[in-house]
């Protein structure tokens, strides 16, 4: 009677208490949520410009001296050079053997080379956009003066002026000014039969302009574009990431965004690897591609320009074959930097930006956790 | 002929037990010739639409939850209900006295506590932890939180009315010890691509029966600090309730018994009141430019969408409120038949259904046996269906000398999780035990 009893208890209690539902031995608390798919937006990232992501980085240095960016941020090479200069004090002497008449001055025939600058930059890919040419006078005297003259710009333009007058007290008086658009880099200018009609008597009505000393220059400035020769790859090794993705087991990720861009470059990412870290068998830790990771290649950015940002969308996923996402090491990422495909304003300028916007994640097949 | 007709009613009301029943019919007392004094009832009501099993499954030597890999979506959102329930009831019923009046009618008196709470989860919250993000909009306004407490005083009154018609009723005054309750009007979650978006508007209100929940300078109410010293015994709440029954027996051993119970509710006022209300459109971090891309700036930008957040679904303090609240409310409805062969044992067929403000409805039809043996014991059996599947039944008591001693076990199937107890499927568990002495 009692073994019945014993009998009949356990079967209630296996009836009425399932044994598989002991917790006393534990719960797996490992979660996979969002088994379909979570969309995750991220953040709008920009406007990031040159200048803001170099930050107080010295961009002439940076760059070798190659190029710097002027007052209104543009990329740009400049010369400028001396055609003429003589202190007044000198030329008052050669006044002397006749006080009374104005004095008019010869200036030499003059050849200066203001494309050389642009030939460094021109040499990794650069080219100028827009080229600005001015020739000018300083004029320290208390009376006007006039210059007569040629001066060419290779074959490009040439200008012929006679007795344009030079106000008194100028410091840049602009005798000629050309901008040349789209061309090809303008390697040689030059001044020819230049003559400076001087008043009579200049020093005697303001001696202390004698100290000074009249002048003719020019000024050379190319403002750059990135050239079609421009380097088409570039490899980024991001080797330092060291992001834990594998105990999440990820399958797969799609980054989506929409890129608005005023640089006008058009960046081409070529192929992600991802990097992984490996440890042999004598515990040595080598860091290897992945191959089980695809990562969509091909993505593009298509060139802008100042005002008129272009937009891209794009959408990056990333993969795995057989698993889920391992730790990540690193990337090696190939950037194709290219030039623009617009007919737009195509110089360089720091201040023009990149925007990331509607930055978001989709991820598929879930997300594991060990337990919340 | 008339009189012995009545005590054998009388006896079979007594023999089920159910007049020993502050929850009863109020009309079975109506046959009673002798009183009674009841010392002590005690009652717990469990109910929960979905079981542990719905949340835990087996899984080699191990249980898994049920956002582990190796359970579907269908197997894990499958075993879920629309509003996820659970619901915890205790009553007590300190003492009661009844009486036979100068005239037919019978009297009670009865004292009591009773306490009620739970928690209500919408099936949406799983399927976004479960799937994602894919099927928004999400409705959740059905996530609730409660807890209530209260005393009752009742007086009740019975009166037979002919061989066939008994009637009775109670009147309760319900004093309101305290209450909690998280309610929401709205609450959605619309998820994109592009951007998340809550909506909210809900109230948290407790009562403050003995500290004031302070306030900190925005407003919100600041579950850290507390203002005011303990007043135990001071009611935050009133309100009246009342019992209607009735007890039909058309024809001899045949008994039918309707009752609405608990008819009636608490005013409670909520000292510690709050509302969360707002919207906010997460729409990823802003204007991360140069100057922000840097880890405590980033982490300062995320603070700050925690903040905004919380902005939202904090509580902020509000007057003090009146709220009426009604208490579960029972219909109950019974036929019992006792066989003309042998009197002792009867057939039953029951109906119950409880309408609560703060969580589903719970119903349950029953049908049973019965063994009375007046003045010795009574034993019942009973089984059927309710919203929470199969329930089965057994009640009894014992009469030893002049004291009853009473019980009533109901629960479902589907067992428990080992050492604990706690059901593995949807269950209605009801326990009651009671001892009255009876007044010759």
């Amino acid at each position: 009677m009692k073994q019945l009893l014993i009998l009949i208890t356990l079967l209630l209690m296996w009836c009425c208490a399932p044994m598989d539902y002991d917790i006393s031995k534990g719960i797996d608390k490992e979660m996979t949520l969002f088994t379909d798919e979570v969309s995750i937006p991220i953040a709008d990232v920009g406007p990031l410009s040159p200048k803001q992501l170099l930050g107080e980085v010295d961009l002439g240095s940076a760059l070798g001296g190659l190029f710097k960016e002027d007052e209104d941020g543009y990329l740009v090479v400049e010369k400028e050079e001396t055609i003429y200069s003589n202190p007044v004090l000198l030329l008052y002497y050669a006044s002397l053997a006749n006080p009374l008449q104005p004095l008019d001055v010869n200036i030499d025939n003059f050849t200066g080379y203001p494309g050389a600058s642009v030939e460094g930059p021109a040499g990794i890919g650069f080219t100028p956009a827009l080229q600005e040419f001015s020739l000018y006078a300083v004029n320290p005297l208390t009376e006007g003066m006039t210059v007569s003259g040629k001066v060419s710009l290779s074959t490009l333009s040439s200008e012929v002026f006679d007795n344009v007058p030079v106000a008194a007290g100028s410091q840049s008086f602009e005798l000629f000014r050309k901008e040349l658009v789209g061309q090809s880099i303008l390697d040689v200018c030059s001044t020819e039969n230049m003559v400076l009609h001087l008043p009579s008597s200049f020093l005697e009505k303001d001696p202390l302009s004698g100290l000074s000393s009249i002048f003719l220059g020019y000024r050379y400035k190319a403002q750059l574009a990135l050239g079609t020769d421009f380097p088409e790859s570039i490899p980024i090794p991001i080797n330092d990431l060291d992001l834990p993705l594998g105990q999440y087991k990820v399958k797969e990720v799609l980054l989506s965004t929409d890129v608005s861009n005023e640089i006008p470059v058009t960046l081409v990412l070529d192929s992600v690897a991802v990097l992984v870290k490996e440890t042999d068998a004598e515990g040595n830790v080598k860091t290897l591609v992945c191959d089980d990771v695809s990562v969509t290649p091909g993505l593009t950015i298509a060139s802008g320009c100042s005002g008129a940002p272009v937009v891209s969308p794009l959408a990056i996923t990333i993969k795995a074959g057989e698993g889920t996402i391992p730790d990540i090491a690193g990337l090696q990422l190939n950037l194709s930097v290219k030039a623009p495909t617009g007919s737009g304003d195509n110089r360089l300028n720091m201040n023009q930006s990149i925007s990331f916007n509607n930055l978001r994640a989709t991820v598929s097949g879930g997300i594991t956790i060990q337990g919340l | 002929m008339k009189k012995s007709v009545i005590l054998s009613l009388a006896a079979l009301a007594i023999g089920t037990g159910a007049w020993a029943q502050s929850i009863a019919n109020p009309a079975d007392n109506a046959l009673l010739e002798g009183g009674f004094v009841r010392i002590g009832e005690f009652q717990s009501i469990s109910r929960n639409n979905v079981g542990a099993a719905s949340f835990l499954f087996p899984s080699g030597d191990k249980l898994v939850t049920g956002l582990h890999s190796s359970i579907s979506n269908d197997e894990f959102l499958g075993g879920l209900e629309a509003v996820n329930s659970l619901y915890n009831q205790i009553d007590y019923n300190l003492v009661s006295y009844g009486w036979k009046g100068s005239s037919r009618g019978f009297h009670t008196i009865e004292v009591g506590v009773r306490a009620n709470y739970g928690l209500s989860v919408p099936k949406e919250i799983f399927q976004i932890l479960k799937t994602g993000t894919a099927r928004s909009p999400y409705d959740l306004s059905s996530l609730r939180a409660f807890g209530n407490a209260y005393g009752e005083i009742a007086y009740g009154y019975s009166l037979p009315i002919g061989d066939k018609f008994s009637i009775g009723g109670r009147v309760k005054l319900l004093v309101g010890l305290n209450s909690v309750d998280l309610t929401a009007r709205q609450f959605a979650l619309t998820t994109t691509e592009e951007q998340y978006k809550l909506d909210l508007d809900a109230d948290m209100d407790i009562t403050n029966r003995s500290k004031k929940i302070g306030v900190d300078d925005a407003g919100y109410l600041d579950y850290t600090s507390f203002s005011g010293k303990g007043k135990l015994g001071a009611p935050t709440g009133g309100g009246l309730a009342m019992d209607l029954g009735l007890v039909w027996r058309p024809f001899d051993g045949f008994s039918l018994s309707a009752s609405v119970l608990d008819l009636g509710g608490i005013l409670w006022y909520y000292g510690n009141a709050g509302t969360s209300s707002g919207s906010y459109t997460f729409e990823g971090l802003k204007d991360l430019t140069t100057e922000a891309l840097e880890q405590d700036k980033i982490m300062g930008k995320i603070k700050t969408v925690g903040e905004d957040v919380l902005a939202v679904v904090r509580p902020k303090a509000v007057d003090g409120r009146l709220k009426f609240k009604a208490i579960p409310l029972n219909a109950n409805m019974k036929a019992s038949y006792a066989m003309p062969f042998w009197k002792n044992l009867s057939i039953d067929a029951s109906g119950l259904y409880t309408g609560y403000s703060f969580c589903a409805p719970y119903w349950e039809a029953r049908g049973g046996v019965s063994l009375d043996f007046p003045g010795v014991a009574h034993l019942g059996l009973n089984a059927g269906s309710g919203a929470c599947g199969f329930v089965y039944g057994v009640c009894g008591s014992v009469d030893l000398l002049s004291f009853r001693l009473y019980a009533n076990f109901g629960n479902g199937t589907g067992g428990v999780i080992p050492y604990e107890g706690i059901p593995l499927k949807a269950n209605n568990k009801t326990l009651l035990i009671g001892l009255v002495y009876l007044l010759k």
